[in-house]
């Protein structure tokens, strides 16, 4: 019987704040953190607003307490902050050595590589020739290894906005097959000029505040951050005596298929990737509390993934809300900030609610939650991530 | 280790060998005949390693008897920098201004798996890695992983380019050879891809006995710990292998090949890889399309030979690392 899978730490950095206390606040405030930029240098600043950290390169780095001159991309200082705080929340800050490292991102170090192709290519502007080793997917993670001393098993996976949950499902599979006992597992992503100016070209960015699953929405606002969680074998945590946060019990990765931009109207991607990880976990449909759905807010993604969800779970649709109207959308970390939500949602009781809701989708007449819910117990939580290219990912978290 | 026994049931590369020797800064790849595998009207938007990549996906099918895999992944070091390049360009030109989606929506590093997939009509499973020189090792190990529990075929590869102003950040920052810099190994691109599976095609099936990889700069003692654990592990002696294939890039001064080769494997013919497909983050994965060619019973290209036994490969050996670090193992061996 293979091992199950637990939960033992959080960590989470974006718009909302850095650290799981500060997003737990910023919940409950009842507002968005998406607004216009102060820190990303965009000729678009006054046209999109964007779910941005609030903390300057700099600031990271004191936080972090960073003294050298390496070259650091923003993607991985928001993966430094969220990656320690899991690590320290799951006790483990002073014993890292042998612990997996999976993370997942789409951006890598484009914050600072479009600058060092505009300076060295183009001859525009300064730049750092450094910045160059920092520009590929695997930097980030090779720094959290670095940053942890986890001396151990690290791997990048890059799949658009489904990155960080393929991250913690690969972390679960590899505890599972007894090649690893502990892994941190998430996923991050900063704002860059280059995305930025990619979503708009795809004309799926919205200048107003972002409204998942209502009629009228416009598209996405982009986010950035990083979410990480700390998984652990059963076994470990038996000898040690240790009580999890909640169980990772089921996971899923379909392919939509489709289209490399545009999800299949009727979801069958996220349809099979929702039913295989309910499937996994054992459970069926009416067994979950909360859905944290992907929902972008883009015409195209909340109407896929609503018919998937129509699909599964018919009349008995459980309360369910997309956070990204809080965070924005923040691509390769989406997977890790909502897992990490998924679990406080279980830590808590918590249904988070989805902002900017006004009138319900003419196609599926779903409502989602709207106010911020802790009354009910929360046994089991869905969590969506569905990527560009057709990588639709979910996650089951249960309470133990 | 690997529990279940892991097949080897088609391969296909498509890299930049030619009849005469390769001269310059950069290896590119030899392009195919579209046409003879993909609708080239329906991809003729694509950048050119993607469309590479479909055909490389199409031929490795058509080479395990296959229509559609179960599982489709990619490792890719740098993903795809012709659009990144392009939209990057034209960002930069006029940022304020609205761009065709086309090179952004291409430029992400999934997009190989995902057009894949989209050509198959494959739901099922679908991964990229990037993890630098183990980005193929990594995207290996989960098709092992998915077959151990339970999957039937995966589609596993790699895919490289290194388009024109790469090229030149790379060689400034010296990790590729230059006309100025000529002790870095030469770059190169690759597309290769494999069938893994969990039952042999036929009886002359290669079987995947195991691989390993170590992340960081290591000692010639911790090289040797390696590979005698991996062999160990696969049930193979040292003096079983009677063919290694290295990753060494020739006429530089890199560690370890030499002393392996000298050492541990005085005994087996030694083959190199990097004098004609250049060096990349994924360029291990050739190494590994070497070791099949030759236990498919091909005779390879004698520019591959470093020294040639003229016995029959029955277990190989592949060994590669990225310039001291990201060190691979692969034991493979014909049933």
């Amino acid at each position: 019987m293979p091992s199950k899978v637990y939960v033992t730490g959080l960590g989470i950095i974006s718009a909302m704040g850095a650290g799981v206390d500060e997003t737990l606040k910023s919940f409950s405030t009842g507002k968005t953190f998406v607004r216009h930029p102060e820190i990303l240098k965009t000729l678009l600043k006054d046209q999109f607003p964007l779910g941005e950290v609030r903390f300057s390169n700099e600031e990271l780095k004191s936080l972090l307490q960073i003294k050298t001159k390496q070259s650091y991309s923003r993607t991985s200082l928001l993966a430094l902050m969220a990656a320690k705080e899991a690590l320290s929340s799951a006790g483990l800050l002073e014993s890292p050595l042998g612990i997996g490292v999976i993370s997942g991102t789409s951006v890598g170090g484009m914050d600072k590589g479009e600058y060092l192709y505009d300076g060295f290519i183009r001859r525009k502007g300064k730049f750092n020739l450094h910045d160059a080793f920092v520009h590929d997917c695997g930097d980030s993670t090779n720094k959290i290894v670095e940053y942890l001393g986890t001396r151990a098993y690290s791997s990048t996976i890059s799949t658009a906005c489904s990155s960080a949950a393929n991250a913690i499902m690969l972390g679960a599979r590899l505890i599972k097959s007894g090649k690893l006992q502990r892994v941190i597992a998430g996923g991050t992503d900063a704002l860059a000029r280059f995305t930025l100016s990619g979503f708009r070209s795809l004309m799926i960015l919205s200048d107003e505040h972002c409204k998942p699953f209502d009629q009228h929405r416009k598209g996405l606002n982009l986010g950035e951050g990083a979410g990480y969680v700390v998984l652990e074998s059963e076994e470990i945590l038996d000898k040690e005596n240790r009580t999890p946060i909640c169980e990772l019990s089921g996971y899923a990765n379909t392919c939509d298929a489709f289209h490399q931009t545009a999800s299949s109207a009727d979801g069958n991607g996220a349809w099979l990737a929702i039913s295989q990880a309910l499937e996994l976990a054992g459970l069926y449909p009416n067994d979950i509390s909360y859905i944290n759905t992907h929902g972008t807010a883009t015409p195209n993604n909340d109407l896929s993934e609503s018919m998937a969800m129509k699909r599964v779970f018919g009349e008995i649709m459980p309360p369910f809300s997309s956070t990204k109207a809080f965070t924005g959308h923040t691509l390769g970390a989406a997977g890790g900030i909502e897992a990490v939500f998924s679990a406080l949602s279980i830590r808590d009781n918590i249904v988070f609610p989805n902002l900017h809701f006004q009138d319900k989708m003419d196609e599926t007449g779903l409502i989602p939650q709207t106010v911020f819910e802790n009354q009910f117990e929360i046994k089991h939580v869905l969590s969506n991530s569905f990527g560009f290219g057709g990588n639709n990912s979910s996650l089951v978290f249960s309470a133990c | 280790m690997l529990r279940k026994e892991i097949y080897i049931n088609g391969f296909s590369s498509i890299n930049p060998i030619k009849d005469l020797d390769e001269e310059g800064d950069v290896y590119r790849c030899v392009e195919p005949d579209y046409k003879n595998y993909i609708d080239t009207g329906s991809v003729r938007r694509l950048g050119k390693i993607q469309r590479i990549a479909l055909v490389g996906a199409k031929m490795c099918l058509e080479d395990a008897n296959l229509i559609v895999p179960d599982a489709i992944i990619t490792g890719t070091g740098l993903g795809c920098l012709s659009d990144t390049e392009k939209f990057l360009g034209n960002m930069l030109d006029e940022e304020a201004g609205l761009h065709s989606p086309t090179s952004f929506i291409q430029s992400t590093h999934n997009t190989i798996s995902g057009q894949i997939a989209i050509m198959l009509k494959c739901h099922g499973y679908n991964n990229t890695y990037s993890h630098r020189g183990l980005s193929f090792e990594r995207a290996l190990e989960d098709a092992c992983l998915l077959v151990e529990e339970g999957t039937e075929n995966v589609l596993v590869g790699a895919v490289d380019e290194i388009p024109e102003s790469t090229l030149r950040i790379t060689q400034k920052i010296k990790t590729f050879h230059s006309e100025t810099n000529k002790e870095e190994p030469v770059a190169g691109e690759g597309v290769h891809y494999f069938i893994i599976a969990n039952s042999k095609l036929h009886e002359n099936s290669i079987r995947l006995l195991g691989s390993s990889s170590l992340a960081e700069e290591v000692s010639y003692e911790d090289v040797v710990l390696e590979c005698n654990r991996v062999l160990f592990c696969a049930g193979i002696e040292p003096n079983e292998v009677d063919t290694i294939v290295l990753g060494n890039n020739p006429g530089l001064t890199e560690p370890h090949y030499q002393q392996l080769k000298e050492e541990l494997f005085s005994h087996s013919s030694v083959l190199q890889f990097k004098n004609l497909v250049g060096e990349s983050f994924t360029a291990s994965a050739f190494g590994m399309i070497l070791a099949c060619k030759l236990l498919s019973g091909e005779v390879p290209d004698k520019r591959f030979y470093l020294k040639n036994n003229n016995s029959k490969a029955k277990t190989v050996l592949v060994y590669n690392h990225f310039k001291g670090t990201s060190h691979s193992f692969f034991i493979l061996q014909n049933v």
